[in-house]
């Protein structure tokens, strides 16, 4: 960890005018909880609670951690300034450290929160599904995190690979093939949902909830070494 | 010899003389240029791969449906095909291929919108008598043609197998012809949608992000308002809430004018009044991006 690259990645995430995108997703998702609370007298808490899933845990948080990643790590590659940081005496695992660490917190405050929020909203403290959220918001988080900023560093063109990534592997073949459950974040994101809140009638989680926390915690440490070694191997002058 | 008017040095060489070609000739070319551009023919390998991949992969569930209906005939189960639904659903092929459509537009509308528009070219166009309109309803046809072309043939093949397998060719007919309408509203929308974000955003690399987080985020939001409208049993909610996605909203313009099954159970069938609604909802989804890039060209062109 270091104060002046965590500084530095506050302001450029904070800074531009893409913190908009940021917050209005976060937004979108209260607003719709909002309007479905008052609009649908017959939802159950069992839709509260797939509604969450499919939005929250399969759009919210990975768009919100992929805007964060883009911002931070792949227009530093792109125009080239991340040589500066490189350049400094500083670990580059401390470097990718501090950087995933905004991330993460952006991908809290614009992912996690508003989901515990928006459970708040639809069926209020009753079945535990506000805490739920919360905790399935940051597990997901913490494993997008660690899997984006590994495709941002290892692919070109990585907002693209990012994208697809995610349509592809957790929105697509996860949904067709099951045994891929073990290995996407949003189902994990998913179990923990349905593992913590004790409504009725929602389904059983896909995998074991300490599984899920585990594999979370997994990918966020591997991505962040993954990446930090590969900034290790890098030298300035082959560019 | 008097000098021709208006030449301020003539040092001998021999002028033009031929007919020279009019609006029409330059539009027919730009036309077909940017329809190999579409598929990366006249451009490098590498862009190549992704429309032909794409195509690759669109074919594969119109043969598995194919193929499961002359399996059905080779085991004199013809009579029983109408019970397997998917098996002449035809809308419901670009609607669950929708991530594919959405990726070959991102990847191709930048190629059309956002280079000429990046690098400044845009004004060499313009300095053949080109206008304006007819240059972006020119990109807009290619890419429309282009994005029917991945759609329909695939289409077309599952439905020339199904009225060799001996199904019922009414229903088949109905519904793929019925689709094939939808398909051409679809592919107009999704056109003028995504050339409108690539001619916005210039960048090719951003514009292709933004459009697909554009039409797939929507996709979701509605997927999920729309399960959530469908378990409550809200039928208004889940009809407006339709209208916010391409490919939600011309499946609703489908099945409630022609009265084909929905692609999507949780999708609330229109009443007549609805399906007009859709049909202006649709115009709209044309019409106003169609209009931004008009104004977006212009702009460009007038510097």
């Amino acid at each position: 960890m270091n104060t002046p690259i965590l500084r530095l990645g506050l302001r450029s995430l904070f800074g531009r005018a893409r913190v908009w995108l940021l917050i209005a997703l976060p937004l979108v998702l209260i607003g719709l909880s909002v309007l479905l609370r008052s609009v649908s007298t017959g939802m159950t808490d069992a839709d509260a609670q797939s509604f969450l899933q499919v939005f929250g845990i399969g759009i919210v948080v990975p768009v919100v951690t992929l805007l964060a990643t883009t911002t931070l790590i792949n227009s530093e590659f792109d125009d080239g300034s991340i040589i500066y940081l490189l350049t400094k005496p500083i670990s580059r695992v401390a470097i990718i450290g501090s950087k995933a660490t905004i991330v993460l917190g952006a991908a809290l405050i614009g992912g996690a929160v508003p989901m515990g929020i928006a459970a708040l909203v639809l069926v209020g403290s009753g079945g535990g599904l506000a805490l739920a959220a919360l905790v399935a918001g940051v597990v997901a988080a913490a494993a997008y995190v660690g899997i984006f900023i590994a495709l941002a560093t290892v692919m070109k063109r990585s907002i693209l690979g990012c994208l697809l990534y995610w349509l592809i592997w957790e929105s697509t073949i996860s949904s067709l093939i099951s045994p891929v459950k073990w290995l996407s974040a949003r189902s994990w994101g998913d179990s923990l949902v349905a593992a913590i809140s004790s409504i009725v009638g929602a389904g059983k989680p896909p995998v074991p909830a300490l599984y899920a926390v585990l594999a979370a915690l997994v990918a966020l440490v591997a991505g962040v070494l993954l990446v930090g070694r590969r900034l290790a191997a890098m030298t300035s002058s082959d560019e | 010899m008097s000098q021709p008017h208006g030449v301020i040095h003539d040092i001998g060489y021999r002028p033009f003389t031929g007919r020279r070609q009019g609006t029409g000739a330059i539009a027919a070319s730009l036309y077909l240029t940017s329809l190999r551009h579409c598929f990366g023919l006249g451009r490098s390998g590498k862009s190549k791969v992704i429309p032909f991949l794409i195509f690759a992969i669109m074919l594969i569930p119109a043969l598995v449906l194919a193929g499961m209906l002359i399996q059905l005939h080779k085991m004199s189960m013809s009579s029983q095909a109408d019970l397997f639904g998917p098996l002449s659903n035809y809308f419901g092929y670009p609607y669950w291929t929708q991530l594919l459509i959405t990726i070959f537009a991102a990847a191709q509308a930048p190629v059309l919108f956002a280079r000429d528009l990046r690098y400044r070219t845009i004004v060499l166009y313009f300095a053949r008598p080109l206008s304006r309109a007819v240059y972006v309803l020119v990109r807009l046809g290619a890419l429309v043609t282009a994005l029917f072309a991945i759609i329909a043939i695939p289409m077309a093949i599952w439905y020339a197998v199904a009225l060799t397998a001996y199904v019922d060719t009414g229903e088949q007919s109905h519904n793929f012809w019925t689709a094939m309408v939808g398909v051409v509203v679809l592919v107009l929308v999704i056109a003028a949608f995504s050339g409108m974000i690539a001619a916005l955003t210039t960048r090719a690399g951003l514009a292709v992000a933004a459009i697909i987080i554009a039409l797939m985020v929507t996709s979701g939001i509605v997927t999920a308002l729309l399960g959530a409208a469908h378990g409550s049993h809200n039928g208004t909610l889940g009809l407006v809430v339709a209208a916010f996605n391409p490919f939600t909203a011309v499946a609703q313009l489908v099945t409630g004018v022609f009265t084909t099954p929905a692609p999507n159970p949780d999708l609330p069938h229109p009443s007549a009044a609805w399906a007009t609604a859709y049909a202006v909802i649709a115009l709209v989804w044309i019409l106003g991006p169609v209009w931004v890039l008009l104004l977006r060209i212009r702009k460009a062109a007038a510097l």
